[in-house]
């Protein structure tokens, strides 16, 4: 049982105008936020295509990686707005 | 089933692309991190939700429901904490917007101190 070509390409091309949009909200973002927005997207968006890869290439090392890259993604986004926060307290 | 896998992952896809897509059009950055939130983790959930029932793997089983599971903890934290610094750091509103509820709660939180 395998899934269809269709479905396959699909989803990376969806997944692919995803990555594009973000990185044009990276590069424009009129403020530092938006920016850090835009990258907290990219990463989700990382993380959807390393979990098509597992499920493409049948290779399950790649969960693995899904895991690590879910928590690094919070980790840094959280670290930097609590950085900001404090920097526009101060 | 395959029926049901393909369901899953396209919706999966589709909705973190209508996030990418809300998070580029949309006016102001609230706005856009409301888009990038909700649609991101509903999108991120049904695709590992499919791709855990087409792999049918015990490992890859446990660890999609820890992603899962992770996504919806951690995602409305990183979106709380952004909102908070960006309202502190000033950013503008869109033009349109009615209400600043933050404002007045903490101009209160001043008169009693």
């Amino acid at each position: 049982m395998k899934i269809t070509m269709w479905v396959q390409y699909t989803a990376f091309g969806l997944l692919a105008v995803a990555a594009l949009l973000a990185l044009l909200r990276l590069l424009k973002g009129p403020t530092l936020t938006d920016r850090l927005v835009a990258f907290d997207l990219l990463a989700i968006i990382g993380v959807g295509l390393m979990v098509m890869l597992a499920a493409t290439t049948q290779m399950l090392y790649f969960f693995d990686s899904v895991l690590i890259w879910s928590f690094l993604a919070f980790i840094g986004t959280a670290a930097f707005a609590k950085h900001l926060e404090k920097k526009a307290q101060a | 089933m395959q029926v049901l896998i393909s369901i899953l992952i396209l919706i999966g896809c589709l909705f973190i692309f209508l996030a990418a897509l809300g998070v580029y059009r949309f006016p102001d950055l609230f706005s856009r991190l409301h888009a990038a939130s909700k649609a991101a983790s509903f999108g991120l959930s049904c695709l590992v939700l499919g791709v855990i029932f087409y792999l049918k793997d015990f490992r890859v089983t446990v660890e999609g429901v820890i992603v899962i599971f992770f996504t919806y903890l951690t995602l409305p934290i990183a979106s709380h904490l952004i909102a908070r610094a960006s309202y502190f750091l000033r950013t503008p509103c869109w033009k349109a917007t009615v209400i600043d509820e933050l404002e007045t709660s903490l101009n209160k939180d001043k008169k009693i101190t």
